[in-house]
C-alpha cells in the first residue's frame, strides 16, 4: 500500500469522528486531497478525476442524498487504492491500465461501506437488536446509507444468525448470509406461496417481521418456522431479512441439509 | 483587563482549581448539597460541558477541513476556465488528453456516452487539476 492510503477508520480517527452524524463527507474527501462537486451527470452516477494528490469527486446532484453519499465512498475508496490508474469504461472498449487482479469496483464499494458504516460505529448500536427491516431501516436513517448496504451490514455484525435475500419476479437475484448461517443453507430458486415475499410481488402489502414455514424458502424444512421481514424496494423487487430466533434450530436444519 | 488584574483572576482561578482538586468526592457532594444542588445534575452538566470541550479538541482538523472545503468549492465555482466552447471540440480535447497517457486518476462510467455537460464539466476540472495543454484554451 502506498503512502497516501488511509484507511476508513484511519481516515474517521485523523478527523475525531466517532459519532455517525459527524461522519461529513465532504469535509473527510477534502482532508483526501478530493473536492466534492455536486452536478448533473448524465452518462454515470459519479466521476473522480485526479493529478498528483489532488482530485475532484463529482456526483450527480440529482441523485438521492443516500445514493450521493455512497458515491462519494465508492470514488474515495478509488482515490485511496487507485490513484494513479485510469479506467474509461466505453460500451465499444475498455480503456483500462494499471489496474491489478483484484476487482477495483468491488473494494471501492467494500471502502465505501467501511467509511459510511464503520465497524466500531455499527457494532455496539447492533449488539442483541432483532435482525429486522425496521433495525435495518432505523440504522440506515441514524448513519444515512442504503436500506440495502444497512441489511447486509446489519446480518454481518448482528447478534443473531440471519440472511438478506433480494427476490425478483423471476426468483432470488442474489442472497448473503450472516456468519453464523451455516453453508449447508441453500435457499429454492423461488420461495413458495407460504412466503411473505411471495404474496408482495404480487401486490400484497408488507407485514413487517412473521414466522412463516422455513419450508418456504429451503427445500425439506417444513417442520421448522423462520422470521421473515420482507418489503418492496423497487417496482420489481422485494428485500428480505430471514432471521433465525433459534439457534438449535438452524442447527439441526444445518445438520438436516448435511444429511440429505 | 488590566495586568494586575488578570494576576489576581489567575490567582483566584489556581486556588479554586486546588480546591476542587484536593477535595474528596464526598466534600465536593457535600458543598454542592449545602448550595442547595443536586450532585448528580452537577456531575451529569460537568461531563457534558468536558465532553463537549473534548469532542470540540478531537474535530479542530474536521472543523479545517469543513471550512477548508466551503473555500475551496468557493474559489473552483469562481474559476475561470479556458476550455473551447463547441461541444465537437471540447468531445475531442477530452480525447486527446486521455489518449496522451497523462499522469491522471480517472473514474468514468461510460465516455463513449458522455454528455456535452458531462465533458465541459470534466475539462473544466481537468483544467483546474493542470491536466490540459497550454494551447487548447481557445476556440477550434
Amino acid at each position: 500500500m502506498t503512502g497516501h492510503y488511509r484507511s476508513p477508520e484511519r481516515l474517521l480517527a485523523d478527523l475525531g469522528i466517532a459519532d455517525p452524524a459527524d461522519i461529513d463527507l465532504d469535509a473527510i474527501a477534502f482532508d483526501c486531497g478530493a473536492l466534492v462537486v455536486r452536478d448533473t451527470l448524465r452518462g454515470c452516477e459519479a466521476r473522480l478525476l485526479g493529478a498528483g494528490s489532488q482530485a475532484f469527486i463529482t456526483v450527480n446532484a440529482a441523485a438521492n442524498p443516500r445514493r450521493q453519499r455512497f458515491s462519494i465512498g465508492h470514488e474515495l475508496g478509488h482515490w485511496m487504492h487507485d490513484r494513479g490508474a485510469a479506467s474509461f469504461r466505453c460500451t465499444k472498449r475498455d480503456f483500462i491500465r494499471n489496474w491489478d487482479q483484484v476487482s477495483p469496483e468491488q473494494r471501492a464499494n467494500r471502502y465505501a461501506a467501511d467509511l459510511l458504516l464503520p465497524k466500531s460505529m455499527f457494532l455496539p448500536r447492533v449488539r442483541q437488536q432483532p435482525m429486522t427491516l425496521t433495525t435495518a431501516s432505523d440504522l440506515a436513517d441514524l448513519f444515512v446509507t442504503s436500506l440495502t448496504s444497512t441489511a447486509i451490514h446489519l446480518i454481518e455484525y448482528g447478534s443473531f444468525p440471519a440472511m438478506v435475500v433480494l427476490v425478483g419476479p423471476n426468483g432470488i437475484r442474489w442472497r448473503k448470509r450472516g456468519p453464523d448461517v451455516p453453508p449447508q443453507i441453500w435457499l429454492r430458486e423461488r420461495t413458495t406461496s407460504d412466503s411473505v415475499a411471495f404474496d408482495l410481488l404480487r401486490g400484497g402489502t408488507a407485514p413487517g417481521p412473521t414466522d412463516v414455514s422455513a419450508g418456504a424458502w429451503i427445500e425439506g424444512a417444513d417442520r421448522f418456522v423462520i422470521c421473515e421481514d420482507s418489503r418492496r424496494v423497487t417496482e420489481e423487487d422485494v428485500l428480505t431479512i430471514l432471521w433465525w430466533k433459534d439457534e438449535a434450530q438452524l442447527l439441526a436444519l444445518g445438520e438436516s441439509s448435511e444429511d440429505t | 483587563m488590566t495586568k494586575d488584574s488578570g494576576t489576581r483572576l489567575d490567582r483566584i482561578l489556581d486556588a479554586i482549581e486546588q480546591s476542587i482538586t484536593t477535595a474528596t468526592n464526598q466534600e465536593l457532594r457535600d458543598d454542592i448539597q449545602a448550595e442547595g444542588g443536586d450532585p448528580a445534575g452537577v456531575e451529569h452538566n460537568v461531563r457534558s460541558v468536558l465532553g463537549g470541550v473534548l469532542r470540540d479538541h478531537r474535530q479542530e482538523k474536521l472543523r479545517a477541513a469543513q471550512a477548508g472545503y466551503r473555500d475551496a468549492v468557493a474559489r473552483f465555482q469562481e474559476r475561470s476556465t479556458r476550455i473551447p466552447s463547441g461541444p465537437a471540440a471540447q468531445r475531442a480535447l477530452l480525447a486527446r488528453v486521455v489518449a496522451s497517457g497523462s499522469q491522471m486518476t480517472a473514474q468514468f462510467r461510460d465516455l463513449d456516452h458522455l454528455s456535452s455537460e458531462d465533458i465541459a464539466s470534466a475539462l473544466q476540472q481537468l483544467d483546474a487539476l493542470g491536466l490540459l495543454p497550454d494551447n487548447d484554451g481557445e476556440d477550434e
